[in-house]
């Protein structure tokens, strides 16, 4: 089962247009993703963060500091567990739900050898790479909104929702905390969107498919190593993982807006220089298979 | 073959033509932000300390920015935290909001990485509140302080510019070569520099640089040099706004399940200052011996922020005093820092200052005998 088979299909796919056939790769492509047993196992794996997080705070209520961010607020309202969760799944989950899906995402066509059926539906290299950065980034925001979703849904039942306590003391209305709860999401999406974009660009490199999705994870993982490290505190503000968790900006009394352009800036050139990497890559190749 | 090569490098000039741009968009900012030397009207040194003494700016919000660089090992997460303790500050850098409204209103956000604590300052209350342990305090403030420009008695207060720029001006003694050193430009903004050095030899400040706003002559930036190349402490505006903050900002009332301490600053203004933890006990009243430069502050029992890490992660209680502090001949102990030194004596007295750790023993011996 692959992508060419998909939209090798009909009789529109012959026809020498290109009016509508990315729309329908795009579908199409979304399809068989969300399809695919694996990637729905994974974001199960998502959708279980918050539920834990929230069995385990209804059972026993922890205090501040006692675990993640947020974790002590959880119980007064349960808008917190959408936080908590996105604290806990930011540092492993989701990088290794992007990094499976960005990294499979060209490899796995060429290690499938249907890469090159692929190239033969009427749309150029250039726009097959643009479905599939656009798959990759619909899925993590898939993956960002389960989360969310989730926490949000179970958090109201065990807890109930209530006005929210902002990090500076300040309340604010429930509404303005959904709000801010629905930009946080955007935020972590468009964070996250620079390491989808590299796992794309790796994906391009090589016909293997799991070593691309080892090396986008490696590429979190080193980040977060290199963001640990006190002595490169120089060069933390650029690294690809050190704002993920910025997304707190949109929890204070006093937003930094500025904060947060620069971050996404940040992310989206990323995502820039990788994408570009990957389709000088990708138009360059010979695909043999 | 060699249209398959020129189609090669038309292609991978695309991504290396997206990484320039990117990188010059970077590095644009800082290059226009640089370390410039606006030209500005000359002063004498005695023209600016009067100016800023007499600056008449009531209100201004903006973005501080405070880094200590003593040469001490980071606490863990020390970055990250927003801690009203100085035991945060000593180490790292941390970044606060600042919003004054007059002498009766003023607030102080630190921001830490998904964690603020907030101190309010309006009229005759005073709050804290920490988002980590969703603690609040709470303190009216005598009426007589109330009036003074700077009643806010916690450690983070103090990392300010203005007030730290009050602490090394109030220093000036005929001890002080007081001169003008080169314009700067701080927060976007052109400034004045005031540089002070001690004469006294056996203080470790080499000198105190402090930047004032050459248009409001507001304190931008205080940096104290010590031993090392860069500043051991500097605190400076990143960005400033002279306008009236809103005064929303002002009214705090505290959230619903917070835990409210009540404070009393009644007898002791300033030095039974509200600890954020609030769960510190009494710690002994500090002394100070001498004055200016050369002043040691010391007290009758080593503070427990230099033993709390200690006992962090269970080891035991001396272990990083131990790793941080050499043993002398006469089994003192002592802390040598890139600007404050401190003495612990075998019989539990701390001498803290910034001067050489020869004055600390001679500050020991004297006060024994």
């Amino acid at each position: 089962m692959s992508l060419a088979d998909a939209t090798w299909t009909g009789p529109l796919a012959v026809r020498p247009t290109f009016r509508g056939a990315f729309s329908r790769l795009y579908l199409s492509e979304m399809r068989l993703t969300l399809r695919r047993r694996r990637n729905v196992a994974l974001l199960g794996v998502l959708a279980v963060v918050p539920v834990f997080i929230g069995i385990a705070v209804k059972i026993s209520t922890p205090h501040n500091g006692d675990g993640p961010d947020f974790i002590g607020q959880v119980s007064n309202n349960g808008l917190f567990l959408v936080f908590t969760a996105l604290t806990v799944a930011l540092p492993l989950f989701l990088p290794l739900v992007i990094g499976v899906v960005s990294g499979d995402s060209i490899a796995g066509e060429a290690g499938g050898g249907t890469l090159r059926y692929l190239l033969t539906v009427p749309v150029t290299r250039g726009r097959l790479l643009a479905v599939k950065t656009l798959g990759v980034a619909s899925y993590t925001a898939i993956g960002v909104l389960i989360v969310t979703g989730v926490g949000l849904v179970l958090g109201g039942i065990l807890f109930g929702l209530h006005d929210v306590i902002l990090l500076s003391g300040d309340t604010v209305s429930l509404g303005n905390g959904l709000l801010r709860t629905l930009l946080v999401a955007a935020y972590v999406t468009v964070a996250l969107f620079g390491l989808a974009a590299g796992g794309v660009f790796v994906s391009t490199l090589t016909e293997n498919a799991i070593a691309a999705m080892a090396t986008t994870i490696g590429l979190a993982v080193f980040s977060a190593l290199l963001d640990a490290v006190p002595q490169l505190r120089r060069i933390h503000g650029v690294l690809l993982t050190h704002n993920w968790l910025g997304f707190g900006e949109l929890l204070r009394g006093q937003v930094d807006r500025a904060a947060l352009l620069r971050w996404s800036a940040l992310h989206l050139a990323y995502a820039a220089v990788f994408l570009s990497l990957a389709w000088a890559r990708l138009t360059t190749k010979d695909v043999t298979s | 073959m060699g249209m398959m090569l020129s189609r090669r490098r038309l292609a991978w000039s695309v991504p290396a033509a997206v990484i320039a741009a990117v990188v010059t968009a970077g590095l644009l900012p800082g290059m226009a932000s640089g370390n410039g030397h606006p030209p500005l009207d000359p002063r004498s040194a005695a023209e600016l300390l009067v100016a800023v003494q007499g600056s008449t700016v009531e209100h201004l919000s903006g973005t501080v920015v405070e880094t200590a660089r003593l040469g001490l090992p980071d606490l863990p997460g020390s970055d990250r935290s927003a801690s009203l303790n100085w035991q945060s500050l000593i180490t790292g850098s941390h970044t606060a909001n600042v919003w004054v409204d007059g002498p009766d209103r003023q607030r102080i956000a630190v921001l830490g990485q998904l964690a603020e604590s907030d101190i309010v300052h309006n009229g005759k209350d005073l709050w804290t509140y920490s988002s980590r342990d969703n603690a609040v305090t709470h303190a009216v403030v005598p009426a007589d302080t109330a009036s003074k420009p700077n009643p806010v008695p916690t450690d983070a207060a103090d990392l300010t510019p203005q007030a730290a720029a009050d602490k090394a001006l109030k220093a000036i003694d005929p001890s002080t070569i007081v001169a003008v050193d080169e314009t700067a430009e701080v927060a976007g903004r052109s400034a004045y520099t005031i540089s002070l050095t001690p004469r006294d030899a056996r203080s470790t400040v080499r000198r105190v640089l402090i930047a004032v706003d050459s248009e409001y002559y507001v304190p931008l930036r205080v940096q104290v040099f010590g031993s090392g190349v860069d500043a051991a402490f500097e605190t400076a505006f990143t960005d400033i706004d002279f306008t009236r903050p809103h005064s929303s900002l002002f009214s705090f009332s505290p959230p619903d399940n917070a835990v409210v301490t009540e404070k009393d600053l009644g007898g002791h203004p300033s030095t039974d200052a509200p600890d954020a933890t609030a769960t510190q006990p009494a710690q002994p009243k500090p002394s100070v011996i001498g004055n200016g430069w050369t002043s040691i502050l010391t007290m009758s029992q080593p503070p427990a922020a230099a033993t709390a890490p200690g006992t962090h992660d269970g080891r035991p209680t001396g272990s990083l005093l131990d790793q941080l502090t050499s043993t002398l001949p006469n089994g003192d102990r002592l802390l040598k820092t890139s600007l404050i030194n401190a003495l612990i004596t075998t019989d539990g007295h701390v001498f803290v200052g910034a001067v050489t750790p020869e004055l600390l023993q001679k500050a020991a011996t004297g006060s024994a005998g």
